[in-house]
């Protein structure tokens, strides 16, 4: 079973996660090991983007039917090498497959006994929770 | 324009309005390091001179907000072969009035001289990503600390650090060449959770802007 399918099905048994949607490597270049798409039992946290002009704007996606709960989920496993020019062309990555770049990603790390912990990359700078 | 002495290889403002102006005005927050010359132990309240890291010293002169003044006998700089050129114009910055003192010490050649430390870390990913917070939404609204307490490059506060929370942990990187790595997304995201930060990944592209990620723990796994 790939990297990406243990994720996968961390998400959906565990997490119970529902609409999962798997992207592979070779479909999502520039992603270590594919892409996940989901959408959680409950929406996780909103975030607020601090542009560089001044304006805050607060969503989790850009996507155009403005559904916000979709999540784009990254799976890496701890060993993995990772750039911040990577980081960009992951982006732009699930911008090919997805028709718009998210606000945020979350990087899904597998260690080696299974275990797996969940990241937001956040898509530039934005306000943290409080 | 605010003069800034180099003591030692080390960047100070003497002047309490500089130092007031330079923290009102630019959040150059700075460390105050003096101690009284009759009670030189007590350290738990220091006051001036106050003492800049070399990001804030070249940022504050290549704002042109500061310029930097030298005094030989501590500095250890030998000023004299390069710039001065020739012995009398060293005398005059030595004893000469101080209106021509200060347009000798503001002259461009003087001043390139004595930020030649300074100018080693300008290409730095550091200093780029200090500047980049400095200019970010227009000018000075945020302070950038030395990072040292969370553990990562800088300390991002949203204004003055005595009215505001710091918001973000940044960890400058090399854009193409520097791994993140796994383990720091972990140590450093759950970190700054837990403490109502942000860990902040900034790289330079190679058309000279700064490019960042913010990662935090998602909340669940």
């Amino acid at each position: 079973m790939s990297l990406m399918e243990i994720i996968a099905q961390n998400l959906v048994h565990f997490h119970l996660w529902t609409s999962i949607q798997t992207f592979p490597k070779s479909s999502a270049k520039g992603t270590p090991h594919g892409v996940v798409r989901g959408v959680p039992p409950k929406k996780l946290s909103e975030t607020t983007s601090i542009s560089s002009t001044g304006e805050t704007e607060s969503s989790t996606t850009d996507k155009p039917d403005g559904d916000t709960s979709e999540e784009w989920v990254l799976p890496l496993s701890i060993s993995d090498k990772l750039t911040v020019e990577n980081i960009e062309q992951i982006f732009e990555s699930i911008r090919s497959v997805g028709s718009y770049r998210p606000k945020r990603i979350i990087a899904g790390l597998l260690d080696d006994d299974g275990s797996v912990v969940y990241y937001f990359i956040h898509d530039g700078l934005v306000k943290p929770r409080s | 324009m605010i003069p800034i002495s180099i003591v030692n290889g080390k960047y100070f403002i003497f002047d309490i309005d500089s130092v007031k102006r330079v923290r009102n005005d630019h959040l150059i927050i700075g460390t105050l390091s003096g101690t009284l010359s009759i009670l030189p132990q007590q350290n738990i309240l220091l006051g001036l001179p106050l003492q800049l890291t070399s990001e804030e010293a070249l940022w504050l002169t290549e704002m042109g907000l500061g310029y930097l003044i030298f005094n030989l006998k501590s500095s250890g700089l030998n000023l004299e072969p390069k710039v001065a050129g020739d012995e009398t114009r060293l005398n005059t910055v030595e004893s000469s009035d101080s209106d021509r003192k200060l347009e000798i010490y503001q002259s461009e050649s003087v001043q390139s001289e004595l930020s030649a430390d300074l100018r080693k870390i300008k290409d730095s990913v550091g200093y780029q990503t200090f500047k980049f917070f400095k200019s970010f939404q227009n000018g000075s609204r945020y302070a950038v600390l030395p990072g040292m307490r969370f553990g990562g490059k800088y300390l991002v506060y949203n204004g003055d650090p005595l009215r505001y929370h710091a918001q973000f942990i940044v960890q400058p990187l090399d854009y193409k060449k520097d791994d993140i790595g796994m383990i720091n997304i972990v140590n450093n995201g759950r970190l700054s959770t837990g403490v109502k930060k942000l860990w902040v990944v900034a790289g330079e592209k190679e058309d000279g802007s700064t490019e960042c990620f913010s990662v935090e723990w998602a909340g669940f796994g």
